[in-house]
């Protein structure tokens, strides 16, 4: 039986970021700690074959004492850095103060899972993309059923914006051998309910890099229509989630990796 | 009232709630036949089933055609419940699992 034919890989933004029949992979930092960390983790993305870096200019942390990101600096490396290297932006925007700054800086938008159900900056940022290629990464929040987390995609969608993609990025439950527990049943229901792209982040829900590539392999298997992972050029070194960031021989092997199941699910890595 | 009387009057009520039950029954089956038939449309114009507008409209009509004892808000959460329990039959058919 071919699996795929059971597979919904049809889904798409309009401004290219999720194209049918591909797994998208974004790879990068956490943080943008520096010019010179940064360009040589997105180099490595883009060596390892992937076309979107992330990283974070504004960095939610659960301590204020905790380092907040490198901010407007943060952001211009990211479109510096993107920009020499062809590579698309996806970063966090945590303030609608800082919503038109971060456009300028980043093709797409996240918002982090303790922002999903802020609903005023959704409503925000829906209005303030609407029109343009700027898409938007809605990561689920840490307690928010499937219903919850769709209905905060339709704050963004009702305010006119369009290219948001969802992303699981694990849930509060007792487990603690991962940081968060990753639900990929959520990724499934969500992609049933609604047109909208779903992509799963396995570097914050297992929080330690061994199973990063495990749950990558499951998310392909899952119907997932791509990836968010962390990747550092110097994990050890990182100042913020350097355990869960991919090294860069990791990050080169995951497209080769990753193919085959991709394969038997009617997709091409991207 | 006697113990026997009791008795007889109690069991009477119960079967009337048994007949109300059983309308019940019969009536969300039909509604899960009629979205089911709208689910098909959908699926065949490539529409997504989540419409949380629909559903809202839905919900306040609940609540608008409910004259009591049922609170307002106990209305809305079993109409949510059936709402959503009936979704959850469309989503696991053929039609979207493409």
């Amino acid at each position: 039986m071919d699996v795929s034919a059971s597979v919904k890989t049809d889904v798409k933004t309009h401004n290219g970021m999720i194209r049918p029949d591909t797994f998208r992979v974004i790879a990068g930092p956490c943080t943008v700690e520096s010019y010179e960390q940064f360009v040589a983790s997105a180099k490595a993305v883009k060596q390892a074959g992937f076309e979107y870096v992330r990283g974070g200019a504004f960095k939610p942390r659960t301590s204020p004492y905790s380092f907040q990101g490198l901010g407007e600096e943060g952001l211009k490396i990211l479109s510096e850095v993107g920009g020499d290297l062809g590579l698309k932006v996806v970063t966090e925007v945590m303030d609608p103060y800082d919503i038109e700054l971060v456009m300028e800086h980043a093709e797409i938008l996240q918002v982090g899972a303790r922002n999903m159900a802020n609903f005023s900056l959704l409503r925000r940022i829906g209005a303030a993309i609407a029109g343009t290629d700027h898409g938007v990464v809605l990561k689920r929040g840490l307690s928010a059923t499937v219903e919850e987390w769709l209905l905060a995609a339709e704050y963004i969608t009702a305010a006119g914006g369009d290219n948001v993609v969802l992303c699981e990025r694990g849930i509060r439950t007792f487990e603690t051998s991962t940081r968060f527990t990753l639900d990929l049943s959520a990724v499934i229901v969500a992609k049933r309910l609604t047109d909208l792209p779903v992509i799963v982040d396995p570097s914050h829900a297992a929080g330690r890099r061994d199973l990063v590539v495990p749950l990558s392999k499951a998310s392909v298997a899952a119907e997932a229509d791509g990836l968010m992972v962390e990747s550092h050029h110097e994990p050890q070194e990182a100042l913020c989630d350097g355990e869960q960031a991919l090294p860069v021989e990791a990050l080169m092997g995951l497209k080769d990796v990753l193919q085959p199941f991709a394969g038997a699910m009617g997709r091409e890595v991207i | 009232m006697t113990d026997a009387r009791m008795q007889e009057k109690i069991q009477e009520l119960r079967e009337r709630v048994d007949e109300v039950d059983r309308e019940l029954i019969r009536a969300l089956n039909e509604r899960a036949r009629v979205v089911q038939e709208i689910a098909t449309i959908k699926a065949e114009a490539g529409i997504p089933i989540f419409d949380p507008k629909r559903e809202e409209e839905i919900l306040q009509r609940a609540v608008e055609y409910n004259e009591g004892p049922i609170y307002d808000s106990s209305m809305r959460d079993i109409f949510e419940l059936i709402l959503h329990r009936i979704r959850d039959i469309e989503i696991q058919r053929g039609e979207y699992q493409r």
